[in-house]
């Protein structure tokens, strides 16, 4: 069957794997005991004396000093404990020390590797200290979609017309490691990225038109209006979804009509954005048609419709009052708990 | 035609030739088992090490104020929490999120649950309007807090977890939910962590992170202030499971085909993913294994996103029971609750149309981790039996004992030396020794319980029990508190 020999070379060969692994945790547990707390105190004078040059003046070859005698990881693990602490003047500081110290340098020659994993790195690094406006804007357009969404990163304190140009293009990117950070970068950039975002909302359509107002939306700049009317007639749902609260909050009077229009779209989550956005525009004559949409089949739209009611102030809550006596069970229901009376037995 | 007798030698010598080869076939599944837990050690080690090459230098603060940041509803049920609530959801209000909704439901305690959470909270009544998508039992009200208005209390008629858990998902407004126990202590930068895959990858539809035992460390106000690896030997028996289960068995599962659990405790789904596969099952007590093979089951029939990942970094702290009686009863339950969904999925097992879930993960789940315990067992009385006729000596039975248990050793030891060299989680180095030390006694008694353990689960689940059991903790409330 088996034969002996073969057992005892398995129970050999395991012993030998379970000691050298054993060798290992124990060698490690003893190289972090010796070397942990040198490093430990080697950091904190480092962070010290970097607080400290901040402090005082915020020289930058006193900062760039501070980070002598430590390796790279450690200057850049420090660097990146202050980068979000600091800004303006300080940060800039941080920018120029980290240049004296070599690291951008280090960087910029990373970011031009045709590796990933070091084009990844510079970035990063980059995106911490600052620096490498020469190289930087080129990685939007990188292969990778996590370079391009550290690059946007980077972009997002370099609001340069060609960064911006460059983010809004990406606004639409399919990879959503990618589109999440250039939709966060063009919203933290604010009003500078207004005049790029609306040049290409005015012309987009679809899935793009959806990634754009998504930015857009939390803008909420006026200038975007025109283009959120006009994509309120979208064919695609997702985007009239979207376009409803920005003309609510962009173009309210000219958009009521065309906001009232789309509590007939076919489309619930349509319905139920236009219930919504009429209440943020609080659109008092939509009191009637936000009335009729508690009757709707869709518990979305019911939900909005009530809700926009309640915002309308005291003729929304009449209005309210009036659906207890509804024909229709779903718009009873939906006003008595809008109102905090009992249920009627519908959940 | 008279019977043919075989003479009492030969019977002897073909039990003998049958115990033989039992062994060997018990023998063969263990370096089989080994191999591929061996094989997912290496696909762990592969995958730590890109995760940990992703997450340097990453800027998670950026995170904290985008405004795209997709809201997050973290759902813990709480059932008779009087003593603790306050202290775990003032943990939970602090968690570092730009967009996050904390929903509490009240599961009918019968305790003053409800009066603390009014007297510290000043819960306010809201609309009780929310979409009844799944079903559960009949909520009673629901609240708001003036003092922390990102936390709204469900006060529920008790149904069992499952159900507080859908009221929940009912209620919560979140594009993902965070389902969590209630008594879990998630580290403050967890979510920030755990919504990586979602970021990354458009069809995630549910992540999990790690637990850690946190017998042991010192907890404060809903932290954990000090890690350290539990001294006590059950409970540091279950620190190295949990550690092989989660750095090994789940990481290592991104890459072999996607993983089949999130744990209970802490797992960050897709809302909306969730409500259309019907929320958590209420007849089962595998509520949260059954709700992951179901979103990956419905991917694979209907399309739509079906990624489910694990991110080691995200980490939770949970209190394990530090007695072997009700140890037995929570393994007894995890088993039942496996069989169940296994059984449930059965549709899945090697069908071309579930992909790698129906070939490689359904496989492994049956045969290795619910069938296992009875290999072993069998492979135990085979060798007990083998030494009584004779069939074996004791230096062949200690080998194959040595072989069979030593590659569970090595993988155990892997699994400590990847923790030490990556996010040595209990701290100091004295911590690791201490796990180690667990780890080499884990061989000698405890699995042997926890195989007897699993087998009562699998004879329980035949006879249709399906009870909880009891499950007492001492709880993390902080003295003077």
């Amino acid at each position: 069957m088996i034969p002996r020999e073969a057992l005892v070379w398995a129970v050999l060969l395991e012993a030998v794997l379970v000691a050298l692994v054993l060798l290992a945790i124990g060698g490690d547990v003893l190289r972090g005991a010796v070397l942990s707390p040198r490093r430990s105190r080697r950091l904190a004078a480092a962070r010290e004396r970097l607080a400290m040059a901040l402090a005082d003046g915020a020289d930058p070859e006193s900062v760039a000093a501070a980070l002598r005698g430590l390796r790279r990881r450690e200057s850049l693990s420090i660097l990146a404990e202050y980068a979000p602490l600091l800004a303006g003047a300080d940060r800039t500081v941080l920018t120029h020390a980290a240049a004296a110290a070599g690291l951008t340098a280090d960087a910029v020659r990373r970011v031009g590797s045709r590796r990933l994993g070091r084009r990844l790195e510079g970035a990063r690094v980059l995106t911490v200290v600052g620096g490498g406006e020469s190289v930087m804007p080129a990685l939007l357009d990188d292969r990778s979609s996590r370079v391009r969404s550290q690059a946007s990163a980077w972009a997002m304190d370099h609001p340069s017309d060609h960064v911006i140009a460059r983010l809004v293009d990406h606004a639409t990117d399919l990879r959503p490691a990618s589109r999440f950070s250039v939709q966060d970068a063009l919203i933290r950039m604010g009003p500078a990225a207004v005049p790029a975002l609306r040049e290409a909302l005015d012309r987009a359509e679809g899935q793009d038109a959806e990634r754009l107002l998504a930015v857009c939306v939390a803008l909420a700049d006026r200038a975007f209006g025109p283009a959120a009317l006009r994509l309120l007639q979208d064919p695609s749902p997702a985007v009239r979804v979207l376009a409803a609260p920005l003309v609510a909050r962009t173009a309210a009077d000219e958009g009521a009509e065309q906001l009232l229009a789309l509590l007939e779209d076919p489309s619930d989550a349509v319905r139920a954005a236009a219930c919504e956005a009429l209440g943020v525009a609080q659109h008092w004559p939509a009191g009637g048609a936000l009335r009729r949409a508690l009757r709707d089949d869709a518990w979305e739209v019911r939900h909005a419709a009530a809700v926009a009611l309640e915002r309308l102030g005291p003729p929304g809550t009449l209005l309210l009052k009036r659906a207890l006596d509804d024909d229709a069970l779903v718009a009873r229901d939906m006003a008595r708990r809008m109102l905090e009376l009992p249920t009627g037995g519908l959940a | 035609m008279p019977p043919v007798l075989l003479p009492l030698s030969a019977v002897a010598d073909t039990i003998r030739d049958g115990l033989l080869a039992s062994q060997v076939a018990v023998l063969a599944y263990f370096v089989v088992m080994n191999g591929f837990l061996l094989t997912l050690l290496g696909a762990a080690a592969l995958e730590l090490k890109a995760q940990r090459r992703a997450a340097a230098l990453e800027s998670r603060w950026r995170l904290l104020g985008s405004a795209v940041a997709p809201r997050i509803s973290v759902v813990a049920p709480a059932y008779n929490e009087a003593l603790t609530v306050t202290e775990s959801l003032r943990s939970l209000l602090t968690m570092s999120y730009p967009n996050l909704e904390l929903v509490v439901v009240n599961d009918g305690s019968t305790d003053d649950t409800m009066a603390v959470l009014h007297r510290d909270f000043a819960l306010r009544g809201l609309h009780p309007v929310y979409h009844h998508v799944l079903d559960h039992q009949p909520i009673g009200a629901l609240y708001r807090s003036e003092t922390a208005p990102n936390l709204v209390v469900v006060d529920k008629r008790n149904g069992g977890k499952a159900d507080a858990l859908n009221a929940g998902l009912n209620v919560a407004t979140g594009d993902l939910v965070c389902a969590i126990d209630a008594d879990t202590v998630i580290e403050p930068e967890a979510l920030l962590r755990m919504v990586r895959p979602f970021l990354l990858h458009s069809d995630t539809v549910a992540a999990g992170g790690t637990i850690r035992v946190a017998n042991g460390s010192r907890v404060e106000r809903g932290r954990v202030v000090e890690a350290r690896a539990p001294r006590q030997l059950v409970a540091g028996m279950q620190a190295v499971e949990y550690l092989r289960a989660f750095l090994t068995g789940r990481l290592g599962w991104n890459r072999l085909g996607g993983n089949l659990i999130i744990s209970g405790a802490f797992g960050l789904f897709r809302r909306d993913a969730v409500l259309a596969s019907g929320g958590y099952v209420h007849d089962t007590v595998g509520e949260d294994m059954e709700l992951v093979a179901h979103l990956r089951r419905r991917a694979y029939e209907q399309g739509g996103p079906g990624r489910v990942e694990f991110v080691p970094d995200p980490v939770a702290w949970t209190e394990v029971p530090d007695s072997l009686r009700v140890l037995g009863r929570q393994r007894d339950r995890w088993h039942r609750g496996l069989a169940d969904v296994l059984r449930r999925h059965g549709g899945m097992a090697f069908r071309r149309r579930y992909g790698s879930l129906g070939f490689v993960a359904y496989p492994y789940f049956l045969l290795v981790e619910l069938l296992g315990p009875v290999v072993e067992v069998l492979g135990l009385v085979g060798l007990g039996l083998g030494l009584a006729v004779g069939a074996l000596n004791g230096s062949f039975a200690i080998l194959f004992f040595l072989v069979a248990y030593g590659l569970g050793l090595l993988l155990t030891l892997a699994t400590i030396a990847l923790e030490q060299f990556t996010y040595r989680g209990y701290g100091r180095g004295r911590d690791t020794l201490v796990l180690v030390g667990w780890a080499l006694l884990e061989p000698f008694g405890y699995r042997q319980l926890t195989v007897l353990w699993r087998l009562r689960g699998i004879w329980r689940f035949l006879r249709g029990r399906s009870d909880w059991g009891v499950m007492t903790r001492k709880g993390f409330a902080t003295k003077g508190a």
